[in-house]
């Protein structure tokens, strides 16, 4: 009954399982039995972090050297190092880079382990050099190029950047990338040496950043086949588009500062977007005029911004074929400045998406907080929109009687779409 | 309009019938239908019956919540079903789950295979010693301690 069964099994199902567990544990089953020994070695992805490799300086850079020397897997997808600031130097990681390009890696991630940005790991010239590598992923490192021809990264599709610091190395970096497809960086306060990310990448097809700096940045971006973007910031002050994006499919912003001018740009270059989702402040916006939201079908709003519903009124009136609004509501306190912040006025125009598209409403947070303004826009959708199939409130830290009342207030609305239901979570 | 039905032989002759959906999950299948579509029953040489009734179980299970309704499916449904494979993997004996894992291997269903290789790595392998490895396994140590001392040394990282 008590049978080997693992070991009978086809090598290529054995690998399949050593390659899902972690590196050490696989590495573990080289002496199980002698038909084990190098079985590890044939798996396609290998990590290694310095906290497994106690000892005396050096120890950790010589077990990966000799890990990576000894593999045998036809192609190494994967290779991931993570390691403390005093395990290894610069010559240490041009050793293994050396090593991991000689076996065709696909895939490689360092990862620091940070202690702020005055630490920050000098990362040497040989990374930028591989003709296959297509994913890369840094954290916590230093670019350090003195111009773009040091880099030659033609198969690259996937880059990274996660607490690095910024200077004018990013921009040499992208341009040795010709084929790059989706590009994620970010920054904590401290680390961006630059206010100005030029970003030129024709073959772009994903970007998101997240910047923390609360000094303002400028964004100048060249990405024509972008086609979802992603933005987190805390201070914009420019964003222009060298070339438009009429790609774009979707695009998540959730910005805390920005300048009028670089917001008109920045809601001009996301007509074409099939889906949005917005955190903007409109006291702060200057609201483009004469561009529709033709493909706009799926819009999220978030309502912790003052007047938050002037974005509302400016999307509902150019998106024509708008069929889910999404409004969040993630505070729940009393909010003074939302009061004396101007009225929720009906558009002008009566809005083309209420009378023959919008399906789904949703609110998510509809709380006692909410000012009467807020109220009213509830009121006006139902009122209004014509083709509702489902209005969903989800009620959020209140009492019963408290979320009843509010419960009675919207169940007395007249609503436009004799079909529609409401629901109450 | 009725379902279609399709009819599975185990090995060991046991038959089961099924809604298409639920055998479709199989890539290896449709080729079967195809190379016999004389014969409403399709044999499959390298499963059991008690097998072949474990792996309708889970392609039954999985059918219901993909086409569940109408593609508004919540996480919270994702979530019950990571516990539901989590206590069907649970409740077999490693002999089973062996069997399942070529199974799964042969009529390639790749979330079936995938959960059961993690499943052997994560219970039987990750984290444990080599003594606790072989005994959970049932390997049979054939290295001589000298032998095993050096093999170990090569390695000396991995066993601290």
């Amino acid at each position: 009954m008590n049978e080997d069964r693992i070991s009978k099994l086809p090598e290529v199902l054995i690998l399949q399982i050593l390659s899902l567990l972690p590196t050490k544990s696989a590495v573990v089953t080289s002496v199980l039995s002698k038909e084990w020994k190098f079985l590890w070695k044939m798996i396609p992805r290998l990590e290694f972090d310095s906290c497994d490799h106690k000892g005396e300086l050096g120890t950790f850079s010589n077990n990966v050297c000799k890990s990576l020397l000894s593999h045998k897997a036809p192609v190494l997808e994967s290779l991931h190092i993570s390691f403390t600031f005093d395990s290894c130097d610069a010559s240490d990681i041009g050793m293994w880079i050396g090593i991991a390009y000689a076996q065709h890696v696909r895939k490689l991630v360092l990862d620091v382990e940070s202690k702020g940005p005055g630490r920050v790991f000098p990362l040497p010239r040989s990374l930028y050099n591989c003709e296959i590598l297509e994913t890369l992923r840094l954290t916590s490192c230093l670019l350090f190029l003195k111009d773009s021809s040091q880099v030659c990264l033609k198969s690259l599709k996937t880059l990274h950047l996660l607490s690095m610091i910024y200077d004018g190395s990013f921009l040499h970096l992208l341009s040795g990338c010709p084929n790059l497809e989706n590009l994620l960086f970010n920054t904590s306060p401290g680390y961006a040496r630059v206010a100005f990310f030029p970003i030129s990448v024709p073959s772009l097809l994903r970007l998101s950043f997240r910047i923390q700096s609360c000094n303002g940045c400028s964004y100048v971006i060249n990405t024509p086949s972008l086609k979802y973007m992603e933005i987190e910031a805390k201070h914009i002050l420019e964003f222009r588009l060298i070339e438009s994006v009429t790609n774009l499919v979707e695009a998540n912003l959730y910005i805390e500062y920005i300048s009028p001018m670089a917001s008109e740009n920045l809601l001009r270059s996301l007509t074409s977007a099939k889906r949005l989702s917005l955190e903007l402040a409109p006291l702060e916006i200057k609201f483009p005029t004469g561009i529709i939201f033709n493909q706009l079908v799926h819009l999220e709003l978030y309502t912790t911004r003052e007047a938050w519903w002037n974005l509302l009124f400016f999307m509902l009136s150019d998106s024509p074929n708008l069929r889910v609004l999404k409004l969040i509501n993630l505070e729940n306190y009393w909010r003074d400045g939302f009061k004396s912040s101007g009225k929720w006025n009906h558009p002008e125009n009566f809005p083309k998406c209420l009378l023959f598209h919008l399906e789904t409403f949703t609110w998510e947070g509809y709380s006692k907080w909410l000012v009467q303004e807020e109220k009213k826009v509830a009121r006006y959708i139902l009122i209004n929109a014509y083709r509702l199939k489902r209005a969903t409130f989800s009620l959020t830290d209140m009492s019963s009687e408290e979320s009843g009342e509010l419960i009675q207030n919207l169940k007395k609305v007249r609503k436009a779409s004799k079909s529609c239901k409401l629901m109450f979570k | 309009m009725s379902k279609k039905n399709i009819v599975l032989k185990s090995s060991n002759g046991i038959i089961f019938e099924v809604e298409e959906a639920v055998a479709l999950q199989s890539e290896t299948i449709p080729y079967m239908i195809e190379d016999d579509c004389a014969n409403d029953t399709i044999p499959l040489a390298n499963v059991t019956g008690d097998i072949l009734a474990l792996v309708i179980e889970y392609c039954k299970k999985h059918v219901v919540v993909a086409d569940g309704d109408g593609g508004g499916s919540s996480s919270s449904s994702q979530e019950d079903l990571k516990n539901w494979d989590a206590q069907f993997m649970n409740d077999l004996d490693q002999s089973k789950i062996f069997n399942l894992l070529l199974a799964a291997d042969f009529l390639n269903i790749k979330t079936l295979f995938d959960l059961t290789c993690q499943f052997v790595a994560d219970t039987m392998i990750k984290g444990k010693s080599v003594e606790e490895v072989r005994r959970t396994l049932n390997i049979e140590k054939d290295y001589t301690s000298e032998e095993e001392a050096k093999a170990r040394q090569e390695n000396e990282w991995a066993f601290k």
